[in-house]
């Protein structure tokens, strides 16, 4: 079978753009999301602490 | 690389860590057990299951009254600062970002409702908006202290945004409608101290950017910060070229739950994949009458019909 391009093919026509894209920072401050993302310590969690030590 | 002394002595000593973090949890409990920081948990939670913010007194009141709000962030504030000047290299457990002029701390988070604090610093140039965002997320706010210039701004019904020029001060608050209205700051005097409350739905609509000058859309993008993450998270299954991610992807793909433009990603990844895999997809979604992926799946189809004959043949069957 032959292998399709993944950017040729097209997306959606009511595609939107990724959470928090912006194209230009609307104003003086960028406050516009107020979602905080911690994205590592999300996917990844810290390791439990070594075993006791008392 | 230099490593300050008491950075290198907390590293090796695991008994200076526990009682550094023992420090700060126990700062978190007892700020977590005054008043009404215990009452405002309950009211975030009902808030988060959709009451109205004037039925949850102890958090309407937060957000309403001065005095109220300063008392609540002073707490907050001894609580910590009492902590750090024991244990000067504590992590204070909360959520934290900073940018340009702006920080703020995560206070307290139930489902799609936070409590923040917000700090906005002066900064060296001013900048007027040229565009605004409208967010599927309702926001009440409250100035602790200082002096801020803004504008609020307001999309009309018939897609015209309005736009006031603002200046808002110590005890001043401010209410957001979701996807209609939103302000910004665009020059602060002194230091500006605010809290927020900020409610989502589950699943929120698109946020939509608009330029000032005529009111045109310019962008729109995902309101649900879980779909985006499903398109990133297929984008990777995609590249490692793994086969045996297909099935899970079609899976997903012809899951009416998930996001639209979500399942749309699944459709690509397994055309890119494997395009046989992807035209058995495409074949299946576009005889479904009651998804809105039949008819781009079967345009879609035809589409790659027409530039890969090869496609139309009948596959072998492996020996």
């Amino acid at each position: 079978m032959p292998k399709i391009e993944l950017s040729s093919i097209p997306g959606l026509e009511s595609a939107q753009a990724l959470f928090g894209a912006v194209k230009a920072q609307a104003a003086s401050y960028d406050d516009t999301i107020v979602d905080i993302m911690v994205y590592v310590y999300d996917t990844v969690p810290p390791p439990p602490p070594p075993p006791g030590i008392f | 690389m230099h490593v300050h002394h008491a950075i290198a002595a907390l590293r090796a000593d695991p008994v200076l860590q526990r009682r550094r973090d023992a420090a700060m949890s126990r700062a978190l409990t007892d700020w977590l057990r005054r008043e009404p920081v215990d009452l405002l948990e309950d009211c975030i939670a009902r808030f988060a299951a959709g009451a109205d913010l004037a039925s949850q007194r102890e958090l309407a009141m937060l957000m309403r009254d001065h005095r109220a709000a300063k008392t609540f962030v002073d707490g907050f504030l001894t609580a910590f600062i009492a902590a750090l000047r024991q244990e000067t290299l504590g992590e204070v457990p909360f959520r934290h970002s900073s940018s340009a002029g702006y920080s703020r701390l995560l206070l307290m988070q139930r489902a799609g409702v936070s409590l923040t604090l917000c700090a906005y610093e002066p900064l060296k140039c001013a900048r007027e908006p040229e565009l605004v965002q409208f967010a599927d997320c309702e926001r009440h706010e409250i100035l602790l202290n200082g002096r801020v210039r803004g504008v609020f701004h307001r999309r009309l019904r018939n897609d015209q945004v309005v736009s006031e020029a603002r200046e808002w001060g110590q005890g001043d608050t401010i209410h957001c409608q979701p996807r209609c209205e939103s302000r910004q700051f665009i020059e602060v005097g002194h230091s500006v101290l605010l809290l927020q409350l900020t409610r989502a739905p589950a699943h929120p609509e698109p946020t939509l950017v608009y330029r000032l000058t005529d009111s045109a859309l310019i962008q729109q993008s995902s309101g649900d910060k879980r779909a985006s993450e499903h398109v990133m998270a297929l984008g990777v299954l995609g590249a490692l070229g793994h086969k045996e991610a297909i099935a899970p992807m079609c899976a997903f793909a012809t899951d009416l739950v998930r996001d639209m433009d979500a399942r749309w990603e699944a459709v690509r990844q397994v055309l890119a994949l494997d395009s046989g895999h992807g035209l058995t997809l495409l074949a299946d979604l576009s005889q479904r009458s009651d998804d809105p992926l039949a008819l781009p799946a079967g345009k879609l189809r035809q589409d790659l019909l027409k530039s890969y004959p090869a496609l139309s043949q009948p596959q072998k069957e492996p020996a």
